[in-house]
C-alpha cells in the first residue's frame, strides 16, 4: 500500500464527503423549518421573521448554500441551536462514547465468533455445530431494539441488576454492549464457520497434515489465518455501520453517543449538529476502512501488491 | 520385507450415490531407493492410495476398511496417531499436483520449508535458516535469500513446484510420493521438474512412488510400474518388461498402441469403453466390461494378483502371453 494509494483514497473520500454533505444540506432544509420548533406556537410573525434573519434562512437557497459551503471548507459547522455551543464541540463529546461502545462490542463479537465459528467448523455436522448454528442464527436475526427492550425488562426491571438507562459509570455500558454484540456475533460466526470449513478442506491444509503437523497447528496456524480474511472484511463493514452510532440502541438506553445526537439533531432541526455529526461519522468511516485494509493486507500477502 | 508393503487395502467413501469402493484390494511393494510408477486412468484410485499412506483419507466420508500398510516393518495403520504423524513429512513425503493450492497462501515459502524442521523438532547442523536457503539453492531457485521471504503467489508454477520439492526432501525422507507433480505445468517446464525430482531423490537415495498418466516419464524415471484399474492393482512389472510384454489385457490395451515407449509425449491412450461406476462395480473382474478376452469365469471370480515370473504380478484369468 503505497503513498499514491492513500492519496487516491483520500481524494475519493473527500469527493464522496462533499457529495454527502451537500445532500445533507438539502435534506435537512427540506424536512422542516426550525423556527416553528424553537419558537412557541403563538409567537408573532415578527419574532419568526427575526429568527429567520438571524439564522440566515430568509435568503435564497443558493445564497445559503454558498455561505454554507464556505463554512464547510473552513470546517466551521456553526452553532448548535439547541445546545447553544459550537456543534463540533458537542459532536466531539459524543463521538468517543460511540467509538468506545462500537469498538468494545465489535471486538468482543469478533473474538467470540472466531472461537465459536472454529469450534463449529471443526465439529461440522455434529451436535455442537448445530447448537452453535441455532444460537448464531438467532443472534444474527434478532432486532437491536427488541433485544434492548428485553434486556431492560429482564435485567433492569425484573432483576434490578442493571440500570435502565443513563450514563454514569461502567454498568451503564453493559446492556448497550450486549445489544450491539449480538448481530455482529451471529453474522461473524456464520462467516468464520464457512471459511474455516473451506480452509480445513483446502489442499494447503492437506499439505500441512502431510508434513506431519498436529491437529492444533493445522487448525490455528494453517487454517485459521486463511479463514480470518472474510471475517475481517465483514467486520470492517460492520465497523462502518457502528461508526454511525448504535442508533436505536443508543436511544433506547439514553446512551450519549453520536447516534442519539444525530437522531435528536434531526428531530430538533438542529442543522449544525446534524451536519457536524455526519461529517464526523464520515471521517471515522474513512479511517476505519483504511485500518481494515491495512489489517487485511498484513494478514493476506496477496493484496499487498497493487 | 520391502521398505513399504501394502496388502489388500480397501478404502470406501460414503457418498450421496451410495458407498464407493475407491480401493478394492490394493497390494504392491516398494523397495528402498526404488522408483515405482503408479499408472491408471482417472478415478482408478491412485490419489486415494497416496492419501491412505499419508493418513489423509477424510473420515467421514472415507474409511480404510481392510488391509495393511507396512512401512519399515511396522503396520502404520495400527500405529498410535502421534507415531503415524511423525512419519509423515520426515520419512514419507508427499508432493501434490497443484503447488499453488498446496502451499499456504499467507506464509512466506521459506517459512513453510522451515516448518518441516520445526514440526519434527529437528535442527540441522547449519541451523534452520541456512538449511532452508541450501534447499532452495538445491532445487534451483535463484536469489534464495530474497525468495525465501516471498509468498507462493509471487512465484511461477514451475518455481512453486520446486519449492514443494524442497519441502518434501527437507528431512531426507525414505519415500517421496509424487502425485502427478507436473500435470499443472507447461510442457517445457515438466521435463526440468522431473529431472530435478530424480536428482534430489537420488541424493538421499529415497524411494519414490510416482503417480502419472505420462508413459514417457514412466519410461524415463521408473524402475517398476504398478497398473491400477478400478481400485485394484492389475499388474506390476519391471518397466521394460511391462512396455515390451504387457500381460494384463488392460495394460496391453494401454501400451499396445504406443508407437515407442520413450517417445516424448506418450500420454495414456484411451482404450475403448469407459471406466465402471465405482458405486456399482461389475461382479468378478472389474475390467470385464471392456475386456476383449473376457469369459464366463471373469464375471464370477475376482482374479487374484498372482506372480508370473520374477517381479511380475498379474490379476487376470487369461493373461496375454506374447508370441
Ligand atoms: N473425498 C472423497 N469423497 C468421495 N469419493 C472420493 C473422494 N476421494 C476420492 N473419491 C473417489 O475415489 C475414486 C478414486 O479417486 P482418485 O482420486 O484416487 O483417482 P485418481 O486415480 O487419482 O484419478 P486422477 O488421475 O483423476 O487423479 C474416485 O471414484 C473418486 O470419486
Ligand atoms: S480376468 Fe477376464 S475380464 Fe478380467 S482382464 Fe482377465 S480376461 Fe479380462
Ligand atoms: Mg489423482
Amino acid at each position: 500500500m503505497s503513498l499514491a494509494y492513500f492519496v487516491r483514497r483520500t481524494i475519493f473520500a473527500a469527493l464522496a464527503l462533499a457529495a454527502l454533505m451537500t445532500s445533507a444540506f438539502i435534506l435537512v432544509r427540506l424536512t422542516g423549518d426550525p423556527v416553528n420548533l424553537y419558537l412557541p406556537v403563538d409567537a408573532s410573525d415578527a419574532a419568526r421573521e427575526a429568527m429567520r434573519v438571524r439564522l440566515g434562512l430568509d435568503r435564497s437557497l443558493l445564497a445559503q448554500f454558498l455561505d454554507w459551503a464556505g463554512d464547510m471548507l473552513r470546517l466551521d459547522f456553526g452553532m448548535s441551536l439547541w445546545h447553544n455551543r459550537p456543534a463540533m464541540d458537542v459532536v466531539l463529546e459524543a463521538l468517543p462514547n460511540t467509538l468506545a461502545l462500537g469498538a468494545i462490542a465489535l471486538t468482543l463479537a469478533f473474538l467470540a465468533a472466531i472461537v465459536a465459528g472454529s469450534i463449529a467448523a471443526v465439529n461440522a455436522g455434529g451436535w455442537i455445530d448445530r447448537g452453535i448454528n441455532v444460537l448464531s442464527q438467532a443472534a444474527a436475526s434478532v432486532p437491536d431494539f427488541w433485544l434492548g427492550l428485553m434486556g431492560v425488562l429482564l435485567f433492569a426491571v425484573t432483576f434490578r441488576l442493571l440500570p435502565t438507562s443513563g450514563f454514569d459509570g461502567p454498568v451503564y455500558w453493559v446492556l448497550p454492549i450486549a445489544c450491539l454484540f449480538a448481530r455482529p456475533f451471529g453474522t461473524l460466526v456464520q462467516i468464520v464457520r464457512g471459511s474455516m470449513i473451506e480452509a480445513l478442506n483446502a489442499t494447503f491444509v492437506r499439505t500441512a497434515r502431510a508434513k506431519g503437523a498436529r491437529g492444533k497447528r493445522v487448525i490455528f496456524v494453517h487454517a485459521l489465518r486463511n479463514a480470518l480474511l472474510p471475517a475481517i472484511t465483514v467486520t470492517g463493514d460492520l465497523a462502518a455501520q457502528f461508526a454511525g452510532g448504535g442508533g436505536v440502541v443508543e436511544v433506547v438506553f439514553g446512551f450519549p453517543g453520536i447516534g442519539k445526537l444525530l437522531i435528536d439533531g434531526i428531530l430538533k432541526r438542529d442543522f449544525a449538529i446534524v451536519q457536524a455529526s455526519i461529517f464526523a461519522v464520515a471521517v471515522v468511516i474513512f479511517i476505519t476502512n483504511i485500518l481494515v485494509d491495512m489489517l487485511y493486507a498484513s494478514i493476506d500477502p496477496r493484496v499487498r501488491v497493487e | 520385507m520391502a521398505l513399504l508393503e501394502i496388502k489388500d487395502l480397501q478404502v470406501s467413501f460414503d457418498t450421496a450415490a451410495g458407498r464407493i469402493l475407491a480401493l478394492n484390494g490394493v497390494s504392491f511393494s516398494l523397495e528402498r531407493g526404488e522408483v515405482l510408477a503408479l499408472l491408471g486412468e482417472s478415478g482408478s484410485g491412485k490419489s486415494v492410495t497416496a492419501a491412505a499412506i499419508m493418513d489423509l483419507i477424510p473420515d467421514p466420508p472415507g474409511a480404510i476398511n481392510e488391509g495393511t500398510i507396512h512401512f519399515d516393518g511396522a503396520d502404520i495403520l495400527r500405529l498410535p496417531q502421534n507415531e503415524r504423524r511423525d512419519l509423515c513429512g520426515s520419512r514419507i513425503a508427499l508432493i501434490f499436483q497443484d503447488a499453488l493450492a498446496a502451499l499456504n497462501p499467507v506464509y512466506p515459502v521459506g517459512w513453510q520449508i522451515a516448518e518441516m524442521f520445526r514440526i519434527h523438532g529437528r535442527t540441522p547442523e547449519v541451523g534452520i535458516d541456512k538449511a532452508v536457503l541450501d534447499l532452495l539453492t538445491a532445487v534451483g531457485i535463484p536469489d534464495p535469500i530474497r525468495r525465501a521471504r516471498q509468498y507462493p503467489h509471487e512465484f511461477s508454477g514451475g518455481m512453486r513446484q520446486r519449492i514443494m520439492i524442497a519441502m518434501a526432501v527437507a528431512l531426507e525422507p525414505d519415500i517421496i510420493i509424487a502425485d502427478e507433480p507436473t500435470t499443472a505445468l507447461d510442457v517445457t517446464i515438466q521435463a526440468q521438474i522431473i529431472d530435478l525430482l530424480d536428482r534430489v531423490r537420488k541424493r538421499s537415495d529415497a524411494g519414490m512412488i510416482f503417480i502419472t498418466h505420462d508413459l514417457g516419464v514412466v519410461a524415463e524415471l521408473a524402475d517398476r510400474v504398478a497398473v491400477m484399474y478400478a481400485g485394484r492393482i492389475v499388474e506390476t512389472a519391471d518397466v521394460f518388461e511391462l512396455f515390451e510384454d504387457p500381460r494384463h489385457p488392460y495394460s496391453n490395451g494401454l501400451l499396445a498402441s504406443q508407437p515407442r515407449m520413450d517417445s516424448e509425449e506418450a500420454e495414456l491412450l484411451p482404450i475403448p469403453g469407459s471406466a465402471p461406476n465405482p458405486a456399482a462395480l461389475p461382479s468378478g473382474c472389474a475390467f470385464r466390461t471392456r475386456c476383449p478376452r473376457s469369459a464366463d469365469i471373469c464375471a464370477k471370480d475376482v482374479p487374484a494378483l498372482q506372480s508370473m515370473g520374477p517381479g511380475r504380478q498379474v490379476a487376470c484369468h487369461f493373461p496375454v502371453v506374447s508370441a
